[in-house]
């Protein structure tokens, strides 16, 4: 157990190096540092060593980099069901830059048409209820209740080890679209002084409470700003070129079912032809076929009713209680074939009864039609 | 009196500096400069070199420093060594360091030993040598290989990126 938890340990630690190296690598010199440079001359004259001459010092003084790079860590689209279940996009926000910037999130609906960034679609829906979530807990993943809504980052210091997780969060009780349908978002990252004011390119007198450091001196250096950001895949009212924003795109996908039904109607027989060419005229059998087809990518439990009532008060049509169209020959007492299994009319448990749950109607409770699939329900009547 | 007395030391003061720069024979300026694109009358974009204290300088930027050394003595000078530790916050950009008949080479130990390239090693987390990259340099010499005549000179230059 011992050497176990040794172990444990040692690989974190090589885990934390391995993880903080980049970043203490990437380090970028902070703004207003003063970088210096001389040179010392040896020499000899007339083969005596002199003393050594130095050099003057040229030096000049850093500016602030204003870089933030947003990245979706999504690998695909990301499944949204009809409930309350939240579904999460992933993005890492990065300071690339070389000064402590606040950051303001904000997300934004892609137009309609815009292709995912993971393929399968493009965008056709936007949710209503959409909120940015922080990874409050750090652990990578979206924990609902947890993790805490946030549209602002607090100091974020350079260097890929201090990048922070944030999630765009859609709770779906609004979803109606077919399923595959797609939407789009973006995350906007804003890069802000680590006071919070907003940063404006050019030479500007920057003090340490602005650039989150103490190379400024609190009443300022004055240094060149540069935003030397990247053009996110936002719009460019959004996010441009060098604008001191970045974005990136993630997707949603929706899972639902796409039901639709058919029904279709077939004399099976009558007293004078039998099954051969058989004609509608009184005390000819009739089958009717209901096709229940989900074209969607969700599996679907469906209830199936097809209610007789007018015709049999009519006393058009009479329900034939023992099924048989050749391809099914039911026992006495089963009048409904769900899915090519013969049904008892009595509310028994199997799902299936006549004139039972409603009266002189058909009803199919609990069928499942799984995605990309089609269940067929079939019963008959009696012409009078 | 009292202003013959500060006029003296006065004439002392300035037969000490100018002494100091005659006696030392070599002078050595040593410039930063950046290179900037900038359009020419013809519309075409050309690098030109401005000073790095007027420009605009930020992480990742090359900067070039040069030393420009002149022989002010009435006598050649030889062994003229030139010595430049790789600025703080900047990281030595392999193959740009060069000048006239100088021999260059690296130190990776604060200047305490130089050799070429390809024989400086450093050692890893995990003690291993390996060969030393540019990031890992100090300190850079030139090494003037022929005698420096009065009023000639050289310059020697190398970039470097800042971190």
């Amino acid at each position: 157990m011992k050497t176990r938890s040794t172990k444990k340990v040692l690989l974190a630690l090589i885990a934390l190096v391995l993880i903080g190296l980049p970043g203490m690598l990437l380090a970028a010199t902070p703004p207003c540092t003063s970088i210096t440079n001389y040179a010392t001359v040896n020499f000899s004259m007339g083969g005596v060593p002199q003393t050594a001459v130095n050099s003057n010092t040229a030096s000049f003084t850093v500016g602030v980099k204003v870089k933030i790079v947003v990245t979706n860590n999504d690998t695909t689209n990301v499944t949204v069901s009809p409930g309350t279940t939240k579904a999460a996009l992933k993005f890492t926000v990065l300071n690339d830059g070389n000064a402590t910037n606040d950051v303001a999130l904000s997300y934004v609906a892609a137009a309609s048409g815009t292709a995912s960034p993971y393929g399968g679609g493009n965008d056709s829906f936007d949710g209503t209820t959409i909120a940015i979530y922080e990874d409050t807990n750090s652990n990578g993943t979206f924990d609902d209740g947890t993790d805490q809504p946030s549209t602002t980052i607090n100091d974020l210091a350079p260097g890929s080890s201090n990048s922070k997780v944030y999630f765009i969060v859609y709770t779906p009780n609004d979803l109606t679209q077919p399923g595959n349908s797609i939407a789009v978002y973006y995350l906007v990252a804003q890069a802000k002084w680590a006071d919070g004011t907003n940063i404006s390119q050019g030479s500007i007198n920057v003090t340490n409470a602005m650039a989150g450091g103490t190379a400024c001196g609190a009443g300022g250096t004055t240094v060149d700003v540069v935003f030397a950001d990247d053009n996110g895949p936002a719009p460019d009212a959004y996010d441009g070129a060098r604008d001191g924003k970045h974005s990136d795109d993630g997707a949603y996908i929706v899972q639902n079912a796409t039901i639709t039904v058919s029904k279709t109607s077939a004399v099976y027989s009558d007293p004078v032809n039998g099954t051969t060419s058989p004609k509608a005229i009184p005390g000819a059998i009739v089958t009717y076929t209901i096709t229940i087809t989900n074209s969607g990518n969700a599996n679907a439990t469906v209830t199936v009713t097809d209610s007789l009532a007018t015709q049999i008060t009519n006393g058009y049509l009479a329900f034939n209680t023992q099924f048989n169209d050749g391809v099914n020959s039911c026992a006495a007492g089963e009048g409904i074939v769900v899915d090519g299994t013969c049904k008892t009319n009595i509310n028994d448990g199997d799902n299936a009864d006549w004139n039972v749950t409603t009266a002189n109607t058909v009803t199919v409770t609990n069928l499942t039609v799984p995605q990309s699939l089609s269940k067929v329900v079939k019963f008959q009547v009696v012409i009078q | 009196m009292l202003s013959k007395r500060i006029l003296s030391v006065l004439l002392v003061i300035v037969f000490a500096l100018v002494g100091s720069v005659y006696a030392a024979g070599v002078e050595v300026k040593s410039v930063a400069e950046v290179e900037v694109k900038v359009k020419n009358e013809k519309g075409e974009f050309e690098a030109k070199r401005i000073e790095a204290a007027k420009a605009n300088v930020g992480p990742g930027d090359e900067v070039i420093f040069s030393n420009h050394y002149v022989n002010n003595g009435d006598q050649p000078v030889t062994d003229v060594v030139i010595l430049n530790p790789v600025p703080m916050h900047t990281v030595y950009v392999e193959k740009t360091a060069g000048g006239d008949f100088t021999k260059i080479e690296f130190s990776v130990d604060g200047g305490k030993t130089f050799d070429a390239p390809e024989n400086l090693k450093v050692k890893d987390k995990k003690g291993r040598e390996r060969i030393a990259k540019a990031e890992d340099y100090t300190h850079i010499r030139w090494i003037v290989t022929k005698p420096v005549a009065p009023k000639e000179g050289g310059v020697v230059y190398f970039r470097a990126k800042i971190k």
